[in-house]
């Protein structure tokens, strides 16, 4: 049926996962695409951006897209940075436009954790509720043809624990209370956030789907 | 729903009887095959974002296949919307509508056999009888009850593999919280579950609910000791005893709580004060203790959820209107 499969994830180790889930499988991968930044649209939801993302690589290489996504949703703040985690730095919150930077991924992800504790000030422990969302779709052009999600709540640290991508340092899941997601192994990260459900389940479904022939 | 469109002659009436013949739940858009919506011009927003929604299909065929099958039906060719013209416009406005929205054009000059069958590839439908879950226990019990009154009667003998047959439909008979699963994998085309176990599942952001039915509502509460928790709560964290941690967490994430949850497997009441500071439970069990009901967290009974081909079926929009008459 579809041949072409590509790949696209939070970070380049994430994606290398994904395809040697998706080989176990018996999937064979076309293309691993970079990591691509989130879209700014609050009317989607995190969920809905993710559908619209995967949906939008797919019609653009007329294959089957298989995208993981990620983002933070922090209720103090209106939700943000939610759809627009990944580029939460050039984010106008008022027009909801991306501002495009000079910054590379790593200067990008500083930028936006400093934004985040910005923003959040220094508000007591309490309301500092946040939630991880992680989102797995498959989509061939115009049809999702899987989707999973799972919440990760916690809070977040007023100052970086750890060195990791994106929020990692700043996060805390509540099953792993006494330390960030950037000071948990790749393994145990993967428990905490429910991404290793979601890979259990697309590896399930993969496996007797017959988009991977 | 499926929404059928092309040019007239190409088969759409067709088309949505034998969609519907199979339980699909089909229809005509029946705006942009106006003659006025013909001609030039950019795709109406109303209808981009409704097809956005839904699954479209657009039929192409010949003008001349399209009047042979008019005169076949019976239609008057002298009249100015069967003309050759008229006919060649309105394809061409959907040729245009078809590369605008990126979707394929079906042809629809073949017979109609092979257009249901390239429709039905075309949107990853399958045939056969929808796979319904059902919980298993009392609930099934209620629900084959409710079922008998929209022509649903469910063989009370079960098959080799412990599933249940009904007109149109197999039915399997599982534990409530596994079925949302097994809906997402794709192994249900859609399953009744509690909306609380639903949610529980954190399956519910990818599956659709389609139906809610007025059996067995649950309702639960949040309650505490101190009855200004909520808008005084400690500057710490929240601590939460209750049977539905993912529920709870993001009901507290929601209103901006960091909080921790205990699960307290229906006993949530053994956790507060002295492990917990708030329970969120069942209303029947929390409004019997001597604890203050602080918020409603949940008031929902038994709903039809699903995805794929049971988003496009007659089944759900069945329950959806029996459940309002009944309710």
């Amino acid at each position: 049926m579809h041949t072409v499969l590509h790949l696209t994830a939070p970070s380049d180790e994430r994606a290398q996962d994904l395809a040697l889930a998706l080989r176990r499988a018996g999937a064979s991968i076309g293309k691993v695409l970079p990591p691509l930044p989130g879209l700014p649209s609050r009317a989607h939801g995190v969920f809905g951006a993710a559908r619209a993302r995967a949906l939008s690589i797919a019609e653009a290489s007329a294959g089957v897209v298989v995208l993981e996504d990620e983002a933070l949703v922090v209720p103090a703040i209106g939700g943000l940075p939610g759809p627009a985690s990944a580029r939460f730095a050039e984010l106008n919150a008022s027009t909801m436009q991306l501002v495009p930077s000079d910054l590379d991924r790593e200067g990008l992800e500083r930028a936006s954790r400093a934004k985040l504790l910005m923003l959040i000030g220094d508000s007591a422990l309490h309301e500092r509720a946040a939630s991880l969302h992680t989102m797995l779709v498959v989509a061939a052009p115009r049809r999702v043809l899987f989707e999973v999600a799972v919440a990760c709540h916690g809070w977040v640290l007023p100052s970086a624990h750890g060195e990791g991508r994106a929020y990692d340092a700043l996060f805390v899941a509540q099953r792993f209370a006494d330390r960030t997601l950037a000071q948990l192994s790749a393994e145990v990260r993967s428990e905490a956030v429910g991404r290793r459900r979601l890979l259990d389940d697309l590896v399930l479904w993969a496996s007797r789907s017959e988009v991977f022939p | 729903m499926i929404v059928v469109d092309g040019a007239s002659g190409t088969g759409k009436s067709t088309l949505i009887e034998a969609l519907r013949a199979l339980g699909f739940e089909a229809r005509e858009r029946g705006i942009s095959s106006e003659p006025e919506a013909e001609g030039e011009g950019a795709v109406p927003e109303s209808i981009t974002d409704a097809v956005a929604q839904e699954a479209y299909v657009i039929l192409d065929a010949p003008e001349e296949i399209c009047r042979a099958r008019l005169r076949q039906a019976g239609k008057l060719l002298t009249s100015s919307h069967y003309s050759h013209e008229a006919i060649a416009r309105s394809r061409a406005r959907f040729r245009q509508l078809a590369r605008e929205l990126r979707l394929p054009l079906l042809d629809a000059s073949r017979s109609q056999a092979e257009v249901l069958s390239a429709t039905l590839e075309l949107l990853g439908l399958e045939l056969g009888p929808l796979r319904v879950g059902v919980p298993q226990g009392p609930l099934f019990v209620a629900l084959g009850r409710f079922l008998e009154t929209i022509g649903h009667p469910i063989d009370p003998s079960p098959g080799k593999s412990g599933t249940y047959t009904s007109p149109g439909l197999e039915l399997f008979s599982l534990p409530a919280r596994a079925l949302p699963r097994l809906v997402a994998l794709g192994l249900l085309d859609v399953a009744f579950a509690g909306h609380e176990d639903l949610v529980e599942s954190g399956y519910h952001t990818s599956l659709r609910v389609l139906a809610r039915l007025p059996i067995e509502p649950v309702r639960l509460v949040a309650a505490a000791q101190q009855e200004s928790l909520l808008e005084a709560p400690p500057s710490r964290l929240l601590v939460i005893a209750t049977p539905y941690p993912t529920l709870t967490s993001a009901w507290a994430s929601e209103r901006g709580l960091a909080h921790v949850c205990i699960e307290s497997f229906g006993s949530s009441l053994a956790f507060v004060p002295s492990m917990a500071e708030l329970a969120v439970d069942e209303a029947a069990v929390l409004e019997r203790s001597s604890l203050h009901v602080l918020a409603e967290v949940m008031s929902e009974g038994l709903c039809l959820f699903g995805r794929g081909k049971g988003l496009h079926h007659q089944f759900g929009a069945r329950i959806q209107a029996a459940s309002l008459t009944q309710s």
